[in-house]
C-alpha cells in the first residue's frame, strides 16, 4: 500500500512540474503591441516589438518630441476608410509610465498611466513626417505583418 | 407550494411574452468613441448592427458560416447566417428594423453603414471613431454615392434588429 502511495505522490509531483513548466512557456510576450489601423471590418495587422533597444529608441523618440499645441482635434486618427494610423500599446516594463500612443503622419497622441504636472494623461506631440510612423511601418513589413500592397496604400501610392 | 408554482409561472410568462423589440437607433457616436476598449474592439459590423461585442465581430462567425473570401457573395452569406435579411434601397424597413449597407474593398476588406433614426447614414471605420461623414468630409445621405475610398464595390442593403440604446442591438453577431 505504501508503495502505491509513494508512486502516486511521485507521479503527482511530476505532473505538477510539467504543468508549471507549460504555464511558464505560455507567459504573455512583453513588449510593444503594434496595430496598423487600416481595415474597417476584418482584424487589423498586428505585431510585437520585443527588442529592448528598439523599445528604448521609440521611448526616447517620444520624449524628444515637442507638444503640438496647435492641434485642436479630439484625436490624431481620422475616421476615414483606409489608413488611420498606428496604435502602439505598452505591454513591457521598460517604459513604466507609458500606456499607449497613436501615430498618424507626424502627429502622436500619447497616453500616460499617471497624469502629468498639468493633470492630463493625454498629450498631442509633433514628430517629423518621416519619423516614427515610417519606422513602425518598415518594422511591420520586416516582421511580415503587412505586404507591399498595404505599404503602398498607407503612403497613398 | 403555491409560491413555487407562482414563481415558475412568472418566469415562464416573462420568457415567452416579451419578444425582442427592434427599433431604429439615433446617431449618438459618443458611446463608441471612448478612445479605449469600446472604440478599438468594435468595428463597422458591430456599429451597423448597433451591438457591442468587443470582438471586432465578423459576418458569419456567430451564425457558423464566416466568409472565406472578401467579396460581396461571401460576406453577404455570412451576414445572412447571422440572421440579417437582404432588402432594397427603396424598401421601407418593417417593424422597427434598421437598414444597413455593405461595401467591399475588392479582395481586401468589407465595410458596413447604418441608417440612423434621422434618416442619414453613419459608420465606424474599424477601430476609429464613429462618424456621419464620408472620406470627403460630407454628411452621408446615400452610401451608394458617398466617398468610400478603396471600398469601391457596393453590395447591397440588409435589415437588422437594432435598439434605441447604443451598443444594445439584437442581431446574432460575434
Amino acid at each position: 500500500m505504501k508503495h502505491y502511495i509513494a508512486i502516486i505522490a511521485i507521479i503527482s509531483i511530476f505532473i505538477a512540474g510539467v504543468i508549471m513548466e507549460a504555464q511558464g512557456t505560455n507567459k504573455p510576450v512583453k513588449g510593444f503591441k503594434v496595430t496598423i489601423l487600416i481595415y474597417s471590418g476584418r482584424p487589423n495587422p498586428t505585431f510585437m516589438i520585443t527588442d529592448e533597444n528598439l523599445i528604448k529608441k521609440i521611448e526616447s523618440s517620444l520624449k524628444s518630441m515637442p507638444k503640438n499645441s496647435a492641434f485642436k482635434g479630439e484625436t490624431v486618427s481620422p475616421s476615414i476608410l483606409g489608413y488611420n494610423g498606428i496604435l502602439v500599446e505598452n505591454l513591457s516594463d521598460l517604459a513604466p509610465n507609458l500606456e499607449s500612443f497613436l501615430v498618424f503622419q507626424s502627429n502622436v497622441e500619447l497616453k500616460n498611466k499617471k497624469p502629468s504636472e498639468t493633470g492630463v494623461t493625454k498629450e498631442i506631440l509633433e514628430g517629423t513626417a518621416s519619423g516614427l510612423q515610417e519606422m513602425l511601418i518598415r518594422e511591420a513589413q520586416t516582421q511580415g505583418a503587412i505586404d507591399q500592397k498595404l505599404v503602398d496604400c498607407i503612403f497613398q501610392k | 407550494m403555491i409560491f413555487v408554482v407562482g414563481m415558475v409561472l412568472t418566469w415562464y410568462s416573462c420568457d415567452s411574452c416579451n419578444p425582442t423589440t427592434c427599433s431604429n437607433p439615433p446617431y449618438a457616436p459618443a458611446y463608441w468613441n471612448d478612445g479605449g476598449v469600446i472604440q478599438y474592439n468594435n468595428n463597422c459590423y458591430n456599429y451597423a448592427n448597433n451591438k457591442r461585442t468587443d470582438t471586432f465581430a465578423q459576418p458569419g462567425r456567430a451564425g457558423g458560416n464566416m466568409y472565406n473570401a472578401l467579396n460581396c457573395m461571401q460576406v453577404t452569406n455570412g451576414a445572412i447566417a447571422d440572421g440579417l435579411v437582404q432588402t432594397t434601397a427603396g424598401a421601407t424597413p418593417p417593424s422597427g428594423k434598421t437598414k444597413i449597407a455593405l461595401v467591399i474593398w475588392p479582395d481586401t476588406d468589407y465595410h458596413w453603414y447604418r441608417k440612423d433614426s434621422d434618416g442619414k447614414w453613419s459608420h465606424k471605420p474599424g477601430g476609429t471613431q464613429a462618424t456621419n461623414l464620408d472620406n470627403s468630409s460630407n454628411i452621408i445621405t446615400n452610401p451608394e454615392t458617398a466617398d468610400r475610398g478603396r471600398y469601391t464595390i457596393f453590395c447591397g442593403y440588409f435589415l437588422t434588429c437594432s435598439d434605441v440604446n447604443q451598443g444594445q442591438g439584437h442581431a446574432n453577431i460575434n
